[in-house]
């Protein structure tokens, strides 16, 4: 085998320096700048919107599909264990605020049932996800 | 030793050689594993821009319509995105106009947006853009009845 000589190993390093640099900005970058979230299992596209609030706290999140379907806390529920579930959460914490993910093609009048059954097992506090549009 | 004399002596240039490959060598994984690093945050990191909207409750919206009901204004969407504002068929530029003349005024209007079946969530919002863009300080959802 032939070894690199100096003159080589040399041309090499120099090269090799910049695109670590680089390299590493890019790490610093994605690491500031995205947000690492667990994704959800079931797949949702929130509606787009040009207004709306920039999300705080932690809200329980109530994920609706397009097709109905429900999921809260990593599992896809009916509305009657959805509503045992949310009697918990109230319990446990009786200021918890609710979020409902919902998926933009999903039928909205479906919506706003869930929102009264919501009501009806004392949610309070309840807001919409939706993405920027800008 | 500077690295400019290097090769006059023959000891002296096999030193460097050897100090020039173990830096080398030392690099290479701490490269690997950044490389590894930056692309799982590629990967992993997503970029939307999150948002939310406050919702009455229905009954909440109820309540604000039945116990000052002047104040509180239906909007309709239909299938074919048509609006209705308290019964008048209205673009959506109309809408807008009206809705920003009527927050200049010392009442608080409550606007109930009540979607027909089959309206989706997305033309909803962007009703609910729309009013709120307008100066409409207070939107909420009803069903039809």
């Amino acid at each position: 085998m032939r070894l690199p000589t100096q003159q080589e190993e040399r041309r090499l390093e120099l090269t090799i320096l910049p695109m670590v640099n680089v390299v590493f900005l890019l790490l610093i970058f994605f690491m500031l700048v995205g947000r690492i979230a667990p994704y959800d299992e079931l797949d949702v596209a929130p509606p787009l919107s040009q207004g709306g609030e920039i999300e705080s706290g932690r809200p329980v999140r109530i994920v609706v599909a397009a097709d109905g379907r429900l999921l809260e806390g990593g599992q896809v529920l009916d509305m009657t264990a959805l509503i045992v579930r949310v009697a918990d959460r109230l319990r446990q914490n009786p200021a918890a605020q609710f979020q409902l993910k919902a998926d933009a093609e999903l039928e909205a009048s479906r919506l706003i049932r869930l929102m009264e059954i919501l009501r009806q097992a004392g949610v309070k506090q309840l807001t919409l996800l939706t993405e920027s549009s800008r | 030793m500077s690295r400019r004399n290097y090769g006059q002596r023959e000891g002296s240039a096999a030193e460097e050689n050897h100090r020039r490959r173990r830096s080398l060598v030392i690099l290479t994984p701490l490269v690997d594993v950044v490389f590894i690093l930056l692309v799982f945050f590629m990967l992993a990191s997503s970029f939307a821009d999150r948002r939310i909207i406050n919702m009455l409750t229905p009954a909440d919206a109820d309540r604000a319509v039945w116990s000052n009901s002047s104040s509180a204004l239906l909007v309709r969407l239909g299938r074919d995105g048509s609006l209705n504002l308290s019964g008048e068929q209205m673009s959506p530029a109309q809408l807008a106009q009206e809705v920003a003349g009527r927050s200049v005024g010392g009442t608080a209007y409550t606007y109930l947006v009540q979607p027909d079946n089959d309206v989706s969530l997305q033309q909803v919002v962007f009703v609910i853009d729309l009013l709120k863009s307008s100066g409409a300080r207070t939107v909420s959802l009803a069903r039809r009845p």
